[in-house]
């Protein structure tokens, strides 16, 4: 039950920030060429990756684990 | 910038302009200046960033090129003025090594303008030049306000492009680096994918910078998504973070293995000379150098750069060319720890790296940018290479020298019965078999005339030459 809701809630954030990435407001001009396959993948690794820090962050919030950083985002830097 | 498309740009341009991508503002010469003009969309954004504490704080560690306004014109646009950097120098003449640090330098400064709400909006090694064996960034123009929320760096497709791929190209396929001199943009994946074996192709790094992309490719046929997504600011932030980290941890992955090449340790394994001959061709050079007082010195077969350093020990900043990929590695990993004004170049003067570009006038030649630039020209153990090799004949040699030294020259005159100059005569002494001294001293009487000499005991002597015509406006 734990895991399938873990599972939901993972699939929940990947939608969510899917969504975010869709509702774009408007066209955004590159210098450089992005490229096609390459800002693909970054949008799909970025996509994923979003969706677990939003995950992260929510459920620190959940649980309080450090309720002097919950709304913050955690940082991910090495 | 992304806050407006310059339609001016194609119909108001400056021809005198030496570049002309930039929606922004262009990069122009006068003289022994460099300018940068600015264009009014985007001038109060260059101001803030130049006035920034996160741009002074760039230029005082060396990692930004300086600058200052010069003027602000009526119409808003700007002129902004550069220091000039010694000698300017392209990714296709750089070692691994170097195009290493110019990526690190890059994602570097992009990831501390995060933090000040900037992103760097291309990411090519172009925007790199080195100051000796410093990696500078010389493109103020580069860095846009961050569009809050948005986790893509739309750079990132340009930094794998023109900084992983020829890299991997590299590393994995053994394709010169300097084959970047035909590839303004870089490679693209699908140029990799079909080299790569399926092991390379599936595993780490190569597998996301080229197998996916490449796939991807086939399935949207270019039709890339172009809005801008929304994310919360924080959430993007550390996304763009994660993206150059990433990005980071592949161009480390991307050095290449250190390898020894014929020429790599040539200073401790030439035979052909004994540690006498060695003692005495230094104790030389020091003393011609001590005489010529160099500002500004060229060491043509600079190798690893040993004589490089007696040079800068008199004074110099020194460029130093050299055709072998591993020594100019070795010489510029030195030159970088010790922050020697040394930049060593691969360049193999009997083929110039020629001008590229649009109409050829984007990036110079190296004997344009060479020409006026020094007053000494070092040559030690190069002219039987000149000769033999590249089959060049004397007198072209001394015009060569002539042309690009503004005042002095030191070369190593090396006999018809020198070990090296046999092995590379292969049979045509015929040819080659009647060159002596007194011709070489002959023929540099054209332009020059002998200021010092001395000679060693395996034959070969060591000339210092002055030109006979007064020297020129000094080197910048």
């Amino acid at each position: 039950m734990q895991r399938a809701c873990r599972l939901l809630l993972i699939v929940l954030g990947v939608f969510q920030v899917l969504v975010l990435f869709l509702a774009a407001e408007k066209p955004a001009y590159a210098y450089a060429d992005p490229g096609s396959g390459l800002l693909l993948l970054q949008i799909a690794s970025s996509t994923v990756a979003g969706a677990l820090f939003i995950l992260r962050a929510r459920l620190r919030k959940l649980f309080r684990l450090d309720k002097s950083k919950a709304s913050e985002v955690p940082d991910i830097q090495p | 910038m992304t806050v407006a498309v310059d339609a001016s740009r194609d119909t108001l341009r400056d021809t005198s302009e030496d570049t002309f991508r930039d929606p922004a503002g262009a990069l122009y010469f006068d003289g022994a200046c460099v300018f940068r003009s600015v264009r009014p969309a985007f001038a109060a954004a260059t101001e803030a960033f130049l006035n920034s504490a996160l741009a002074q704080q760039w230029i005082e560690q060396g990692k930004l090129v300086a600058t200052q306004i010069e003027t602000r014109h009526a119409d808003g646009s700007l002129k902004l003025q550069h220091r000039r950097i010694h000698f300017p120098s392209y990714p296709w003449e750089w070692s691994p090594a170097q195009w290493i640090a110019a990526g690190r330098l890059t994602l570097e400064l992009c990831e501390q303008a995060l933090g000040s709400g900037l992103i760097l909006k291309d990411a090519t090694p172009l925007n790199v030049l080195f100051d000796g064996a410093q990696p500078v960034f010389v493109d103020v123009l580069s860095f846009d306000p961050l569009d809050a929320g948005n986790p893509i760096w739309l750079a990132y497709g340009q930094f794998v492009r023109t900084f992983l791929l020829p890299l991997a190209a590299h590393k994995y396929l053994g394709w010169p680096l300097a084959g970047a001199l035909e590839r303004r943009d870089g490679y693209e994946p699908a140029d990799l994918y079909p080299y790569l074996p399926v092991m390379r192709r599936a595993t780490s790094p190569l597998r996301s910078l080229v197998t996916i992309p490449y796939l991807l490719e086939g399935k949207t046929k270019g039709t890339a998504p172009t809005k801008r997504p929304k994310l919360p600011p924080e959430v993007a932030v550390a996304l763009l973070r994660r993206t150059l980290h990433n990005l980071r941890r592949a161009l480390d992955q991307l050095a290449p293995s250190p390898r020894v090449s014929r020429w790599s340790h040539y200073t401790t394994t030439a035979s052909h000379y004994s540690a006498a001959d060695n003692e005495q061709k230094a104790a030389f050079v020091e003393r011609a150098l001590a005489e010529a007082r160099p500002r500004s010195l060229l060491d043509v077969g600079g190798n690893t750069g040993h004589y490089s350093r007696i040079a800068v020990a008199a004074g110099a900043s020194v460029v130093a060319l050299d055709t072998d990929v591993q020594a100019t590695a070795k010489n510029w990993q030195t030159a970088n720890a010790k922050k020697e004004p040394i930049l060593p170049l691969i360049a193999d003067i009997a083929r110039p790296t020629p001008a590229v570009g649009w109409r050829n006038r984007e990036s110079r030649g190296l004997l344009d940018r060479s020409t006026g630039a020094f007053d000494t020209v070092l040559m030690l153990g190069v002219i039987h290479h000149l000769l033999l090799v590249d089959q060049v004949p004397l007198p072209a040699i001394f015009d060569l020298v002539r042309q690009l030294t503004t005042r002095w020259a030191l070369i190593e005159w090396v006999p018809a019965t020198d070990s090296q100059f046999v092995q590379l005569c292969r049979g045509r002494q015929e040819l080659y078999g009647h060159l002596d001294e007194k011709q070489f001293l002959a023929t540099a009487e054209a332009h020059f005339q002998i200021s010092d000499h001395a000679r060693l005991p395996n034959g070969r002597s060591l000339w210092l030459f002055e030109r006979h015509t007064p020297p020129e406006a000094s080197a910048p």
